[in-house]
């Protein structure tokens, strides 16, 4: 069945639709990418999108393949196999499995198409900017910096509270549970802020760049706000400080005063690999340097730390795997669907699936606010469910590493494998019970 | 024994989305198909038949009812492994050719990867596509998807053949290989159940029928008694001459003091029984056509157990082993035996067969209400004694009933190539293993090609080149395959046989080859010899005249006749005489280019 459901999905309008899209696509990119007009630029916006287009092309792709097999119900073509001593859901894992395959290669073919096309970017760039190409063409891992103790501060401030509540500081109408979560939240806050003078300094672990690139340099990422009183006047340009980088046991690497940019940019900082001294651990103090009470409050994220970690084509495979895995899944939720449903009717439910495992980080960010009054833990309740059902496909934003260089974690690619093996197969045992008590041939 | 298919007040209602009774598409039907039985249903559109078809293949699951097949339920895999289906209309995938298509049936019911090449290729030629393997059943005729859709349901070897609408969209030749196949599938064990809207072609292969008509079973029962008329009387007879039927039918009515009218009319040859000799002539011209050839013999896989004695069907009564009256006779079954110096055993059988579209062709009617039918008696195909009494019977009524249609100087001759090649395809029931079958093997063109199929078939049955088979009478013929012409070519001739093209095939200048000594022939043999040399038997002014001795004659003779002496060692010994440029003239002239009257 695999065979034929391979050969049936290859000889589809729709593949060949895809292919035309990816290759022509990809084509418009790779000539019309511009970005900020630098080579670096055009490059990022070259492999963010077309990472994109194929995965958008791929997962509509993936969704409507499927849907061939409730052709094929229709059509009466799968009678005679129903007929046969082979089970029917055997016949349905083989059919997936031949869609799987369709979409696995023409998922290789797009990141094949990415490939090429940012590899003769780089090559028709200027010679200076290659530096800057090669810290793109990349997969960089990424050491972030730890979160703090969200229970131990809570707890720290529950004290806090009991102790301002004794002293009488704190107002009856103030409910206890929002003052908690107020101190909680200005304690957050209070750490991952430097004020005038201030420091702040970071732990972070497991720096491992490869030997493969020893010119390479390391990279700071960081994004940072800038909290100052109406009277003081933060300029455009920022507010001066420095990130000093110290090896533990040494005096460190001062990096340059610059100035900080409160608009909650993504910024970097490049700084040589020498200061790690051979080990992978390394402490980041960043010291606001500006005289004027203006406060650096740094991202929830806190701060990360860039290096080397593999090559451009080994991050693409990466992505490739991510990719093969959510839209395996996809195509076993579309098969599940052709199995139960007609084949419009299959696609519609499918698209609406797949939209919503796409919003699934908005469903969650939703689900925090009480919208519905007495409906809303019921609801709730049931959105949960659903998101616990669907897998999280905009949980790594492929165009998005890519284009900064960054390396899928392995722990990406076993979550959407597994995602797209165990919940796929889910919905495909789901689909086998159905076809097994389904009717075929019965009057409609 | 249990019974194959039992069907126990099933009733089948389809519902709407909301459950709401939409049609009863079955009533309560209650029904068994017993081991080796061929059941046809008959009925109006949706009177239930399909319906039917699909609760026995578990497609549909009954409202009511307790429905087994093989004991078991229809949709156990085990059962189904044992399920071969033809749907009425051929749904394959429309990109795989036609072998990709058998071959992934075979897959999917676990044949193992050499077996199912062999069964592939088999089934292929059975159905007559071998030519067409490597295009993608999309491209098919109707007919081309009625064959391969046959063909996939027979890949599994089945058990049970279900049939809906089997003939539909099959040319003459197709319709006629099928119910060839479903009398021989019946003859080796296999059960089968079939609807059909022909009900001639119902009424020539079905053991019982059932006749359903808005999802009730209003009848069933053995296809003879259900059609015959005991109050009605046919006489079949040569036409003598000064004949006059209206004296006859005078005379009859006075005689038997008939109170009606008595009619009397000349038998008419069917348009399929037309049909299929034009065609068949045109497939000896070797012409390339895209679409289905000629079928070609049956797999040989099928019916494998029923040889190995593994799941043998027990014999009903009235019936007689079947045929494979196909264009491609298959070697007649271990085991398999066909009643000698008897009347047709089978009662159902002997009046399919004796209504059957070749018979009836061949027929002399005197009166139409009615008919005395007595058959042949019938020889056994495997044995030299048993042989003769099947060409003795075969040769009375096949030329003594196309001597009613005036061909009767070319049959008596033997040199007709028309009754040949009825013999040949063994649809005709006169056409028996008689020296006609004899005689156009080594004087036609392309049947020489069949000796050595015929020698592994035909073993004993001394003097004939083809292949032997048994009529849907039980009669003893010889069968060819225009279809595989080239393949057979070079094949080893039968030592009777190589006399025979030894001597035809010889320069005139050289000595015949065989002994010159006097044979004894029979009345038969020696019509033949008179007819192979006599001036009238000249072929036509365009064609070269065959040249042919008098001694060489007399090996003709000699291999046709009856009980003649065994071959002289010298004979066995010498090497197969393939069929020369020149010798296929000669074989072509003698055959082709026969004078007409």
């Amino acid at each position: 069945m695999t065979a034929l459901s391979a050969r049936q999905a290859l000889r589809s309008r729709l593949v060949a639709a895809a292919l035309a899209l990816l290759v022509f696509g990809s084509l418009a990119l790779v000539r019309g990418a511009t970005g900020d007009g630098s080579a670096v630029g055009g490059l990022k916006v070259f492999l963010g999108w077309s990472q994109g287009l194929v995965t958008l092309v791929l997962s509509l792709t993936a969704l409507v393949l499927p849907l061939s097999f409730a052709g094929t119900l229709k059509r009466g073509e799968l009678t005679g196999i129903a007929l046969t001593p082979t089970p029917r859901w055997q016949v349905l894992v083989g059919w997936w499995a031949g869609v799987a395959l369709v979409l696995a290669g023409l998922a290789g073919f797009g990141q094949l198409l990415v490939y090429g096309g940012a590899r003769w970017r780089a090559l028709r760039a200027p010679e200076e900017a290659q530096p800057e190409l090669e810290l793109v063409l990349l997969a960089q891992g990424i050491v972030r910096s730890p979160q703090p103790d969200r229970a131990l501060i809570e707890a720290q401030m529950a004290q806090r509270l009991v102790s301002l509540e004794a002293q009488g500081q704190v107002p009856r109408e103030l409910d206890r549970g929002e003052a908690l979560e107020e101190l909680v939240r200005r304690e957050l806050r209070e750490r991952r802020s430097a004020g005038p003078g201030g420091r702040l300094r970071w732990s972070l672990d497991g720096i491992r760049p490869l030997a493969a690139y020893p010119e390479l340099p390391l990279q700071l990422r960081y994004r940072t706000y800038i909290d100052a009183p109406p009277e003081v006047r933060v300029p455009d340009a920022g507010v001066r400080g420095r990130f000093v980088m110290i090896p533990p046991g040494s005096s460190g690497f001062d990096g340059p005063p610059q100035r900080i940019v409160g608009r909650g940019e993504m910024r970097s900082l490049k700084f040589p690999r020498e200061v790690l001294e051979g080990g992978e651990a390394l402490e980041i103090e960043f010291q606001n340097l500006e005289s004027a009470p203006a406060t650096v409050v740094f991202a929830t994220t806190g701060i990360q730390v860039l290096y080397p970690a593999g090559g451009f084509l080994g991050n693409l495979c990466r992505a490739w795997v991510v990719l093969v895995g959510r839209l395996v899944f996809v195509a076993g939720l579309g098969l599940a669907l052709a199995a139960l449903l007609e084949g419009r009717l299959a696609v519609l439910v499918a698209a609406g699936v797949l939209a919503i495992g796409s919003a699934h980080g908005f469903l969650e960010d939703a689900l925090r606010v009480n919208v519905y009054g007495g409906l809303d833990a019921p609801l709730k309740a049931v959105v949960h469910a659903v998101l616990w059902v669907l897998p999280d496909l905009g949980r790594d934003d492929l165009g998005g590493l890519i284009s900064l260089g960054v390396q899928i974690e392995g722990a990406s690619l076993g979550y959407a494998l597994l995602d797209g093996l165990l919940r796929g197969g889910l919905c495909l045992g789901l689909g086998a019970l159905v076809l097994s008590r389904r009717e075929l041939g019965a009057i409609r | 024994m249990s019974p194959v298919v039992d069907l126990v007040g099933v009733e089948k209602v389809f519902r709407d989305f909301w459950g709401r009774a939409r049609v009863r598409a079955l009533s309560p039907l209650t029904l068994s198909l017993e081991r080796g039985e061929v059941l046809a249903l008959l009925g109006p559109n949706g009177a239930g038949k399909s319906t039917t078809i699909k609760l026995i293949l578990g497609l549909l699951f009954p409202t009511r009812g307790a429905l087994t097949v093989f004991g078991r339920k229809p949709d156990h895999e085990s059962v189904r492994a044992k399920i071969g289906y033809l749907p009425e209309e051929t749904k394959l995938h429309a990109f795989l050719t036609a072998r990709e298509t058998l071959q992934l049936f075979g897959r999917l019911h676990g044949v193992g990867p050499r077996e199912r090449a062999r069964r592939v290729s088999e089934l292929l030629a059975m159905v007559g596509l071998g030519r067409n393997e490597h295009r993608p059943v999309g491209e098919f005729s109707k007919g081309m998807a009625r064959r391969i859709g046959l063909a996939v349901a027979l890949m599994g070897d089945p058990d049970l053949l279900i049939l809906d609408e089997p003939t539909s969209g099959l040319d003459p030749l197709g319709t006629r290989e099928i119910k060839d196949l479903i009398a021989e599938l019946r003859a080796r064990g296999r059960t089968i159940l079939l609807s059909s809207h022909l009900l001639d072609d119902v009424e020539d292969v079905a053991d019982r029928v059932g006749i359903l008509y808005g999802g009730r079973l209003v009848r069933l029962g053995a296809t003879r008694e259900l059609l015959t008329q005991g109050e009605r009387v046919r006489i079949e007879f040569a036409r003598p001459p000064g004949f006059d039927p209206k004296a006859a039918a005078r005379e009859v009515q006075a005689q038997f003091q008939v109170p009606g009218e008595v009619s009397v009319d000349n038998p008419a040859a069917r348009l399929e029984a037309l049909f299929r000799e034009v065609v068949e002539a045109a497939a000896r011209e070797r012409t390339d056509i895209s679409g289905a050839q000629l079928g070609g013999e049956l797999a040989s896989f099928l019916g494998a157990q029923a040889r190995a004695g593994l799941n043998p069907a027990p014999p009903l009564e009235g019936a007689s082993v079947p045929p494979r009256a196909g264009l491609n006779p298959a070697p007649i079954p271990e085991g398999a035996s066909v009643p000698t110096g008897q009347p047709p055993r089978g009662a159902d059988r002997e009046e399919t067969a004796g209504r059957g579209a070749y018979a009836r062709a061949a027929q002399t009617r005197v009166g139409t209400r009615a008919r005395v039918e007595t058959r042949p008696p019938i020889g056994d195909a495997r044995t030299p004694g048993g042989a003769g009494a099947g060409r003795d019977a075969g040769a009375g009524r096949g030329r003594g009933r196309w001597a009613g249609r005036g061909r009767g100087r070319d049959a008596d001759g033997g040199r007709d190539a028309g009754a040949g090649r009825d013999a040949g395809t063994g649809r005709d029931a006169g056409a028996g293993r008689d020296a006609d079958a004899g005689r156009d093997a080594g004087a036609g063109r392309g049947r020489d090609r069949r000796a050595g199929r015929g020698r592994r078939a035909g073993r004993g049955s001394r003097g004939v080149l083809l292949r032997t088979f048994v009529t849907p009478t039980g009669a003893v013929g010889a069968g060819f395959n225009p279809a595989r012409d080239d393949q057979a070519a070079d094949e080893p001739a039968e030592p009777a046989g190589r006399a025979v093209l030894a001597g035809l095939l010889a320069p005139p200048s050289t000595p015949a080859p065989v002994d010159d000594a006097p044979v004894e022939a029979s009345p038969r043999g020696r019509d033949v010899l008179t007819d192979l040399l006599s001036p009238r038997a000249a072929p036509a002014p365009d064609a070269p005249a065959p040249r042919l001795t008098r001694g060489q004659g007399r090996a003709v003779l000699g291999a046709l006749t009856e009980r003649a002496a065994p071959e002289p060692p010298a004979r066995e010994a010498a090497p197969a005489p393939k069929l020369s440029a020149a010798g296929r003239e000669v074989l072509d002239g003698l055959v082709e280019r026969k004078p007409r009257p």
